[in-house]
């Protein structure tokens, strides 16, 4: 006969187990992509009122890595998906986290792979309006992705300029 | 009594026009290509920057130029001195200070410029948020120049309407009078 108090015990670590597991679930649960050479999984998509969109990957470890009010740890790899036209992928953007600051880097979705990265004038100029969300428009949406999947939210904004933070802050929150 | 600026303020007038027009080209192509070409993009901010320190030096050199040579006698109108003074005044202010916002919003975020690819300025403190202030006061001088350049431009075609002294000759690079 198990002693009600083991089984308790068990019932509640089982349980922890359980409700620990669920961001993990939530992760495995985001879409995945091996085009790029190594697994890529997708933590938000960004839509425009013209059917154009852009899709944020990022690699699985970078999830598990994740902390709270913390920079993105070093060595983060994000990737931008352009899509001017339905599943028609355009230029891809890269970026990388190396000792502390961010390097960038671009390549033709349809053409070879290219993950180099170094500094760039317009790409740092432009994320520098999201310094507080790490350089990162979509920063708040990739700390949520553990616990709440894919974000897929909508930018008003004509053309191919970057939203206000404001609409990344709060896609990240629906 | 001059009647026309010297030849080298008239070179270096007309070298300022047409670096600063390829400025104004170079930005609007960046803008344009940077999501579908980023590459040529990047290319093109890298000459951007480098011809923001060409117009920089040119515009301190034009007036030290200024400061030593004589000037065409000035308008008989009060209204017309004053505001050529004016224009003219702002004018060279926003072409030093349109070099320094641009050095500003990369340097201040760990960027190194390399101006022709030979040499860089001096490293600075790491600050976003200058960055980010210097990224908005160049693109208000942006819009400022370009509507210094137009009160210029009508100034300079309807002088001669307003006070019977035609002053484009003044700037013409003609070597006869």
């Amino acid at each position: 006969m198990i002693p009600y108090r083991w089984t308790a015990n068990t019932l509640w670590v089982v349980g922890a187990l359980c409700v620990a597991m669920v961001p993990l679930a939530w992760a495995a649960s985001l879409p995945e992509t091996d085009r790029y050479g190594e697994t890529f999984v997708v933590y938000a998509q960004v839509d425009r009122s013209d059917g154009t969109y852009r899709r944020m990957l990022t690699t699985p470890d970078v999830l598990n890595r994740l902390r709270n009010d913390e920079p993105l740890p070093d060595g983060t790899r994000i990737l931008m998906e352009t899509y001017y036209r339905p599943g028609e992928l355009s230029t891809v953007f890269h970026k990388q986290k190396v000792e502390g600051k961010w390097q960038y880097g671009s390549f033709n979705g349809r053409g070879t792979v290219n993950l180099s990265t170094r500094p760039q004038a317009s790409c740092l100029s432009c994320h520098a309006r999201a310094a507080a969300t790490d350089f990162t428009f979509t920063q708040p949406s990739l700390v949520a992705a553990p616990g709440q999947g894919l974000t897929r939210f909508t930018c008003d904004r004509g053309g191919r300029s970057p939203c206000d933070l404001e609409t990344y802050l709060a896609g990240a929150g629906e | 009594m001059t009647y026309r600026y010297s030849l080298a303020l008239r070179v270096i007038h007309w070298v300022t026009v047409f670096v600063v027009t390829g400025q104004v080209l170079l930005a609007g192509l960046n803008a344009l290509l940077y999501e579908p070409r980023p590459i040529l993009a990047e290319a093109l901010v890298q000459a951007h920057l480098s011809m923001g320190f060409v117009v920089f030096i040119l515009t301190c050199v034009r007036l030290a130029v200024r400061w030593q040579s004589p000037a065409p006698p000035p308008s008989t109108l009060a209204s017309l001195r004053i505001g050529a003074a004016i224009v003219h005044s702002l004018l060279y202010i926003v072409l030093l200070l349109m070099p320094v916002t641009g050095y500003l919003r990369l340097a201040t975020l760990g960027f190194e410029i390399r101006y022709f690819g030979l040499f860089s300025l001096p490293d600075l403190t790491f600050d976003p948020a200058l960055a980010n202030f210097a990224a908005m006061a160049h693109s208000a001088l942006a819009l400022g120049l370009a509507g210094l350049v137009v009160l210029h431009i009508l100034a300079a075609l309807f002088h001669r309407r307003l006070d019977g002294i035609g002053v484009i000759p003044r700037m013409a690079i003609r070597l006869k009078y």
